[in-house]
């Protein structure tokens, strides 16, 4: 089974991304997805990642390198409703070509 | 009546008598569990801001015990009147510690539901993580009014202005961070916006001033490793230290103490944010749920603002220059150290007002420095018998150390509610 990494990225590594960190891992526990890891990170360590494959960005804070792996704007985790980050959570995982039971 | 007035008053000192790790681990386990975020969920959360507290107070100890003396006796060798030890986000550990944190919590979330139905705002304040600013505006005038209830009004208000100003700065950040539908209600955050409003369009008026601006890669690429905030920390530590007189051995002790300050106060914050998850997620989805056909901004951490490269660029230009300005401002007391990792923060506010524009946003930053600095120093009494208050650092106290911080100690809107409450003491 392939490693993918779900990447969020944020300013200062205090609050936003541990929130959507939390809510992300919360869910891949759910499901039982064994193969999926999610880590949070701070905008400049970002370039250490640079040519990973298996993985998908998101965003809660705007940057400029482009990482050439699907990323996502991952504000929703903070001010959506749970259907939209479900629905935000399902997109990401799609773009990693996780396969889902049920 | 009496009676049971003095049983109150009692209870709530046994309380605080307990310390502030303590006393929050007990609130947010009741509060969170109240909002649904189940028992253990809001245990754990309730225990991991306790030891991010706890953490906190031990950085605070380090930056007494090693930065206080050296910095004391720079001072002296150089005859500078800067005398105040500089704790920084310490004061986190005033505002998930003081009696009124649940009331200011429950308060809030009222206040602003309220406001939202009657259309007097449109920011939803649902980041509970920076109710932290408005939390110490209100410690500090529970300390010059011995009120606890004027304390929860005056937080109230500090936070209720932020929602107005994130009103007027929440387009801004929306479309220039590429956000919709976010705000940004954190009390430093949107006075720095404000503040940037109008004097960024003056400097685009001076001739001479409008045409200057500076690449930020270059300005990241020429700062390279000393960018970081270890290696920063590690520089000034030593620079402290050899001005102090101590010697090459002895400054490189200091240097390696004020990287550890620099590198793991922020880290501690972030752990006492982490315990607040549960009751931020379910506040956040309660009022989301009920406004969900409006268009609101939903208040986010200011940490989301700071990705822009100018943020970081403008921020190390920022750092020895506001160092610099602190010791050559007459009537100042305090040395930014520990303070100086509100910078990016600021930076981060005044960037979409300056659209990336570096040296503008660095002029503005240092002039909002100055109100910061002036405020910090007068408010250092209160400061430390808030402190001495909360039972904390009561032998440093003792000593002689006085406290002072930008945030919050410094915090110009703070500073201004302070003198109308001591109006009613």
């Amino acid at each position: 089974m392939d490693q993918k990494l779900i990447l969020v990225v944020c300013g200062a590594g205090i609050n936003t991304s541990t929130m959507a960190g939390e809510f992300i891992s919360e869910e891949i526990s759910k499901r039982k997805l064994k193969n999926v890891k999610v880590k949070t990170v701070l905008v400049n360590d970002l370039p250490r990642y640079k040519g990973q494959k298996d993985m998908a960005i998101v965003y809660m804070t705007k940057v400029d390198t482009d990482m050439g792996v699907p990323s996502f704007q991952g504000m929703n985790f903070l001010i959506g409703t749970r259907e939209t980050k479900l629905e935000l959570f399902d997109k990401i995982l799609e773009s990693l070509g996780v396969e889902q039971q049920g | 009546m009496g009676e049971i007035y003095s049983t109150i008053v009692a209870g709530v000192d046994w309380f605080v008598a307990l310390g502030p790790s303590v006393m929050i681990a007990i609130v947010l386990t009741v509060l969170g569990t109240a909002f649904g975020a189940g028992f253990s969920k809001s245990l754990r959360g309730g225990i991991i801001t306790g030891v991010g507290l706890a953490g906190l107070f031990l950085v605070v100890d380090l930056i007494v015990e090693a930065l206080l003396p050296a910095i004391n006796a720079m001072a002296e060798n150089f005859n500078l009147q800067l005398r105040l030890v500089d704790v920084g986000w310490a004061d986190a550990g005033i505002a998930w510690g003081w009696p009124g944190v649940a009331g200011v919590m429950l308060g809030i979330i009222a206040v602003n539901i309220i406001m939202v139905l009657l259309k007097l705002t449109k920011t939803l304040w649902t980041d509970v993580w920076s109710y932290w600013h408005g939390q110490v505006c209100g410690a500090f005038v529970w300390v010059v009014t011995g009120s606890v209830t004027l304390g929860i009004i005056a937080a109230i208000i500090y936070l209720v202005i932020g929602s107005l100003f994130s009103d007027i700065t929440a387009k801004r950040y929306q479309e220039y961070n590429d956000m919709p539908g976010i705000g940004v209600p954190c009390g430093p955050t949107v006075l720095a916006s404000v503040f940037a409003i109008p004097v960024s369009a003056a400097l685009n008026k001076i001739p001479g001033i409008n045409k200057l601006n500076a690449s930020p890669e270059s300005i990241k690429e020429r700062f390279g490793v000393f960018g970081e905030v270890s290696v920063m920390g590690a520089i000034i530590g030593l620079l402290i230290g050899l001005l102090a007189g101590y010697g090459i051995a002895g400054a490189l002790v200091l240097s390696m103490q004020v990287a550890a300050i620099m590198l793991i106060l922020p880290r501690m914050v972030s752990i006492i944010a982490e315990g607040l998850i549960p009751i931020t997620m379910k506040v956040a989805e309660f009022v989301r749920e009920r406004f969900k056909d409006r268009e609101l901004h939903v208040g986010v951490d200011c940490a989301v603002l700071l990705g822009h490269s100018s943020v970081m660029a403008s921020a190390l230009i920022l750092f020895p220059l506001s160092i610099l300005l602190a010791a050559a401002l007459p009537g100042n007391g305090m040395l930014p150290i520990a303070s100086l990792a509100l910078i990016p923060f600021l930076a981060g506010a005044v960037v979409p007002f300056t659209r990336g524009n570096v040296i503008h946003t660095v002029i503005i930053v240092l002039l909002l420095l100055i109100p910061y600095l002036y405020a910090a120093t007068n408010m250092s009494p209160v400061h430390t018998e808030t402190y001495a208050q909360l039972g904390m650092f009561t032998e440093e106290i003792e000593g002689g150390a006085r406290f002072a911080s930008w945030d919050m100690g410094g915090d110009p809107i703070s500073w201004i509610i302070n003198q109308i409450f001591r109006l009613f003491s």
